[in-house]
């Protein structure tokens, strides 16, 4: 189903649904893009993508699991509620919103994270079409669309002066029926409303089956995982920054007679990520290197069937020693 | 919305938590005869018997102030006393680094001090830590460092813009 | 063994490199390789004169190289710039490496591009620059197909504007080019931070450690930082937490700055990482003034004068002690 609303009528939109929900949209902070909470503001028109990538807004950087408090002779342990407070996220693109889908199974799997699932089904998720390739970017070469996709509930293509829009869910239908606001419009706008990317890549990088297979070949050959990693710094960036890396460590924070368990980010690079009593696997860097490589086109693959990589281009773009991911999966393919 | 007087009245009774290292040679031995010569002084201060100030890894200073400490006093045997002939003069450089950037990032000054207070100087001991609980006092609770309520402990765009 | 000439031309460059391989003098040589992202190059790190075939020596130096000296022991060439010189010297002092086993091929610096910067004073967003083109004392700015000329001060990193040691302070040759430009220093800018109340400062820093993520690439990538094992690894028992909360980077930050404290030669590259633009530098620059102005110390410009704590004078000042 296809509708279409002007530039402004999103705007008021948008202020209309702030009384029931939290409204994020793109705009700048410090310098950087990032979501934020709706004030009012006109929508950005010249917005790439955000550097944090917003699989933080669901799983979540930093996240009070349980705490525990003794007063009194009692000790009382609470766990922190799942979210439930509606939301609504606008701007969000094609690689960024695959990604939420592709953590999916690995969050609402055999162990069940309510936080994930419970962030996930309070969010409306507002997609918007790219104009522009991101620098670094290969998402067209892992399969995601610039310009179309499902994995919203609502999908905006800018046009002169406003937006074409493709209904996807039910909850995305609900809530963009209102006359008011969106008129109805047609397959035959929508498909006109398609541009051309600008700055993309003519010829596809590579061929996403034979990285499959190349990632499978090349596991044993340390030759080769030595050579690509040999400038890594073995810094976190490349994890943190990227919208599927999903790795978490568990602490606590105590104080006298209280304390919290917190979860937060690790990273594969992090030589103490694997390390145990007497052993660490992962001692050496390029068996780390080739971990985050391989659990993206390989292992990934192997469980849930996709690739855990969206092309989005943060790590080829931020990483200090321009260690692009793109060389490595080309060589791959070789 | 009953326990609120409760809170007020804890508020008002509040007293700083000091955590103070004290050299064995010299600041403590100082502390433990302003004890046995029974000049009182306040209780705020918790001691922490440490070899030499030399052995005042700044870290213990930022993991104090990161554990909720209102205050931290470091003390140590005057220059050209110490036992260890330079472990003090070595911490001074550090503790003079340590201060100011503890300052430029907006921790006040009076927080964390430092001292030097001989084993004889009872007098000294007794007025460095009554200056410093007054200073603390003054500046109120360490809340930069409170813990979070874990309910609201979500890193999120709701977090004000700086 | 044939004499080696002080200076050395960026043809040359290839040769000397060959060279040094062929007759054993070194086992790596680190320079430079074209990036594939604009405005960056890759660090190449050749094991042998063939790999040398990539290198790539005409702008963009950003990546101080003697952070790879932490992993790679034996004898190295290297590429240095006037700030990574002063860390080798550095370096030299704490231990970590020995002279004789560097050949130091030294760039005179003309200072180092900040894209971000010039996107700013270009007015558009850092990904619709095209080109960064140098000529003469100037910049050429190409964006959205629109071309703009702007200034040095609009386009260089900080640092480079005020630094005094364009030219390397250690180098075996030195290479020569079009680079030898050298930026003329100009006083830094006083950081209005310093002024202000308490009260704002905290502010001000809570809210930059409040946004940084914990990647630890400000860590990573300091020459500074060459200890083995971090503190923050350090688990049994724990000394800086890893949650990613104002709180515990305060004391990853303070602690990380006291570690570099006497090391640290404002070489930027923490600053240039960080992937959420916290302004690390500020923290940098102020602990090199005050040990400047306490103990008369500036890191990596003599290889003679001790480190800072490791020594100490009577007299040193003692105003904030009780
Ligand atoms: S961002 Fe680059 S240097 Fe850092 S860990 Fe990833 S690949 Fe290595
Ligand atoms: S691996 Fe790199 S390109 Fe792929 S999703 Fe992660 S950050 Fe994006
Ligand atoms: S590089 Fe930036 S975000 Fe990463 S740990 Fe350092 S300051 Fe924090
Ligand atoms: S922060 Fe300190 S402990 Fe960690 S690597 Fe740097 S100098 Fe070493
Ligand atoms: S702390 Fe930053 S400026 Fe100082 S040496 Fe390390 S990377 Fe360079």
């Amino acid at each position: 189903m296809y509708r279409k609303i002007t530039r402004e009528k999103l705007r008021k939109w948008l202020i209309g649904l702030s009384a029931r929900a939290e409204i994020l949209v793109p705009a700048k902070m410090n310098g950087l893009w990032t979501f934020r909470l709706f004030h009012n503001q006109e929508l950005p028109q010249n917005f790439l993508n955000s550097r944090i990538p917003p699989k933080n807004l669901f799983f979540e950087p930093l996240k009070g699991l349980l705490g525990w408090k003794a007063a009194d002779g009692s000790f009382q342990v609470n766990s922190c509620p799942a979210p439930e407070a509606a939301r609504v996220i606008f701007g969000l693109k094609p690689c960024d919103a695959r990604a939420l889908r592709l953590l999916q199974p690995v969050f609402t799997g055999d162990y069940p994270d309510v936080f994930y699932a419970g962030n996930l089904s309070r969010t409306l998720l507002l997609g918007q079409a790219c104009r522009v390739q991101c620098q670094g970017s290969f998402c067209s070469e892992v399969g995601i669309d610039r310009q179309d996709s499902v994995d919203f509930d609502v999908f905006f293509r800018e046009i002169a002066g406003g937006y074409i829009v493709r209904v996807i869910t039910e909850k995305g239908n609900t809530l963009t029926g209102e006359k008011e606001f969106f008129e109805e419009s047609s397959a035959g706008e929508w498909n006109s409303a398609k541009e051309e990317i600008r700055g993309k890549n003519e010829i596809p990088l590579f061929n996403l089956e034979k990285v499959k297979a190349g990632a499978r070949e090349r596991f044993p050959d340390e030759d080769f995982w030595m050579r690509v990693s040999a400038k890594c710094i073995n810094c976190g960036i490349c994890t943190y920054l990227c919208p599927t890396c999903h790795c978490f460590d568990l602490c606590d924070l105590q104080r006298p007679g209280q304390g919290v368990r917190f979860r937060c980010f690790d990273s594969c690079a992090f030589p103490d990520f694997t390390k145990m009593a007497v052993h660490n696997p992962r001692e050496e860097k390029w068996r780390r290197y080739r971990q985050r490589v391989s659990h993206k086109f390989n292992f990934f693959y192997e469980n849930f069937q996709t690739v855990a990589c969206v092309g989005c281009g943060r790590c080829v773009a931020h990483c200090p020693v321009n260690l692009d991911l793109r060389e490595v999966l080309l060589e791959m393919a070789r | 919305m009953e326990a609120k007087p409760e809170t007020e009245k804890k508020e008002k009774n509040w007293e700083p938590k000091i955590l103070a290292f004290l050299c064995r040679w010299c600041s403590y031995a100082g502390a433990d005869l302003t004890g046995s010569s029974r000049i009182s002084y306040p209780a705020n201060v918790r001691i922490l018997r440490v070899p030499c100030s030399g052995r005042v890894n700044p870290l213990f200073i930022l993991k104090t102030l990161r554990s909720g400490m209102d205050g931290i006093l470091v003390s140590g045997c005057h220059p050209g006393d110490c036992h260890y002939t330079a472990g003090n003069y070595n911490a001074r450089r550090k503790f003079a680094i340590l201060s100011r950037l503890l300052e430029y990032v907006g921790i006040d000054p009076r927080r964390v001090q430092f001292s030097w207070v001989s084993a004889s100087e009872r007098d000294k001991f007794a007025k460095v830590v009554s200056a410093v609980v007054a200073d603390v006092k003054a500046l109120g609770p360490n809340e930069l460092f409170q813990l979070p309520d874990f309910g609201q402990m979500t890193k999120g765009p709701t977090s004000p813009d700086p | 063994m044939s004499e080696i000439i002080p200076e050395v031309s960026k043809d040359g460059l290839l040769d000397l490199g060959k060279k040094l391989f062929d007759e054993r003098r070194v086992d790596y040589f680190l320079g430079y390789k074209k990036g594939t992202v604009r405005f960056k190059t890759i660090p190449l790190i050749a094991r042998k004169g063939e790999d040398l075939q990539e290198l790539w020596v005409e702008d963009f130096f950003h990546a101080n190289l003697s952070l790879y000296l932490k992993e790679i022991k034996g004898r190295v060439g290297i590429l240095a710039k006037g700030c990574d010189s002063r860390s080798l010297v550095s370096l030299i002092k704490e231990g970590q490496i020995k002279r004789e086993d560097l050949y130091i091929v030294g760039i005179p610096c003309a200072g180092q591009v900040d894209p971000g910067k010039a996107a700013k004073a270009a007015s558009c967003e850092p990904e619709e620059l095209e080109e960064i083109i140098r000529r003469n004392q100037e910049f050429v700015i190409r964006a959205n197909g629109q071309e703009k000329t702007l200034s040095k001060t609009q386009v260089l990193l900080d640092k480079c504007l005020f630094c005094q040691y364009p030219r390397p302070l250690i180098f075996d040759s030195l290479l020569t080019g079009d680079y030898v430009a050298p930026v003329s220093p100009v006083a830094r800018a006083q950081d209005d931070l310093r002024q202000k109340p308490v009260s704002e400062k905290w502010a001000f820093w809570s809210g930059q450690f409040e946004r940084c993520i914990r990647c630890y690439a400000c860590r990573n990538v300091c020459p500074a930082c060459f200890c083995p094992r971090c503190i923050v690894e350090e688990n049994m028992p724990q000394w800086v937490s890893p949650l990613p909360a104002e709180g515990d980077n305060f004391v990853f930050h303070l602690m990380r700055l006291l570690h570099v404290a006497g090391t640290c030669v404002s070489c930027g590259e923490c600053q240039r990482v960080c992937p959420v633009e916290i302004p690390l530098m500020k923290l940098n620059e102020k602990m090199t003034d005050d040990l400047r102005e306490l103990f008369d110390f500036v890191a990596g410009v003599d290889l003679e004068k001790a480190l800072p704590f490791r020594t100490y004078r009577q007299e040193d000042p003692q105003d904030f002690i009780r």
